[in-house]
């Protein structure tokens, strides 16, 4: 409780100053008088008095030093001592503080774009119900295209594994699109009637594919927001 | 007390700064707790006379002592006027500091007692 009284009246006193210098040094150098008067009451000459004050007591100069190392914090006083110098120096020289400037500022733009990437890349989860938990499976020879394996494959999988939860599977293709404005080649993934729940997700509007459409292998879009835009 | 912390507390490391500090704290309550508000001087002289001159106080050591006493609370110092009609700075000892007092001496007993019992040992 007392350290912390302390360390506040320190943390204080390391910005108030000049009114209590004053104080300071006149409360040392009434001490010293004091102290000569009582020697030369003893019979020491007066020259010799000051003398042996100094030598007893110490100087002022020293008292002062010790009393503001007491009174404020000098850690801090020596920090901000050291950042001014060196902002003095930085402004002397302004090449070099452009110069350096001027690296750093690339160095962190660099840094910055490469981290967003690689945040929203690697390391954000997926926006899926437990993404730590996905995996892709795909089949081939190590060193070759990974392909998609058969659709009864995976069926085959989902029936007999013990490890999965649910598997679903994806197909990317290309299409065209014709409307009354013309046609156009857009890109689509087929994937099976279990993804959407698989991953724990909604449209934004409407349903996903329900179990009959699915049993009954109809053909059924869902179109992305853009798209419908 | 730093050295009856060390006693009980083997792992703490008492700063030897610390302990100097410790004791002058204590000796200066003592001091003002016994003759009442004095200023700078009259402190390290009764310290020098009761010691038969073996405490002989620098200012750089005495002042800080008695501004940290003041920051910690346990001393209060104002300015007065003494009869030589010279401006003084008078430190009296508070509440709390008297409550610190009564503490230290306490702790201080009990280590002088456990010291003198294991150094006067016989076999």
């Amino acid at each position: 409780m007392e350290t912390l009284r302390e360390w506040l009246s320190r943390l204080w006193g390391s910005f108030r100053r000049t009114s209590h210098d004053r104080d300071i040094e006149e409360e040392l150098r009434s001490h010293e008088q004091l102290a000569a008067e009582d020697m030369r009451r003893r019979g020491v000459s007066d020259e010799d008095a000051i003398r042996e004050t100094r030598l007893r007591y110490g100087t002022t100069t020293k008292a002062i030093e010790a009393l503001y190392d007491q009174r404020g914090l000098p850690w801090l006083d020596d920090l901000t001592r050291d950042l001014r110098y060196a902002l003095r120096s930085l402004w002397r020289s302004p090449v070099f503080t452009i110069v350096a400037l001027a690296s750093l500022a690339v160095a962190i733009g660099a840094n910055t774009t490469i981290f967003s990437v690689v945040n929203a890349v690697l390391l954000k989860p997926l926006p899926y119900r437990s993404p730590e938990q996905l995996v892709i499976l795909s089949t081939g020879m190590p060193g070759q295209n990974q392909g998609r394996p058969a659709y009864r494959t995976v069926e085959e999988w989902r029936s007999r594994s013990q490890s999965f939860s649910d598997i679903a599977v994806r197909d990317p293709a290309s299409v065209t699109w014709t409307t009354s404005t013309g046609a156009e080649r857009i890109s689509v993934l087929k994937i099976s009637a279990n993804s959407f729940p698989l991953l724990g997700i909604q449209p934004l509007h409407g349903r996903a594919f329900s179990e009959e459409e699915a049993t009954q292998r109809r053909r059924v879009v869902l179109i992305s927001h853009r798209l419908w835009r | 007390m730093e050295i009856g912390y060390s006693i009980g507390m083997p792992n703490r490391e008492a700063d030897k700064k610390d302990i100097l500090q410790g004791t002058l704290d204590v000796m200066v309550l003592q001091t003002l707790a016994t003759l009442g508000p004095l200023h700078g001087y009259a402190i390290a002289s009764r310290l020098e006379q009761v010691s038969s001159g073996a405490m002989r106080l620098n200012m750089g050591t005495l002042y800080p002592a008695l501004m940290r006493l003041e920051q910690r609370g346990f001393v209060r110092g104002e300015w007065a006027v003494t009869e030589n009609n010279r401006k003084a700075r008078l430190y009296g000892i508070s509440a709390a500091g008297q409550r610190r007092l009564t503490k230290q001496k306490a702790e201080w007993d009990r280590t002088v007692s456990i010291m003198y019992a294991v150094l006067r040992q016989q076999d």
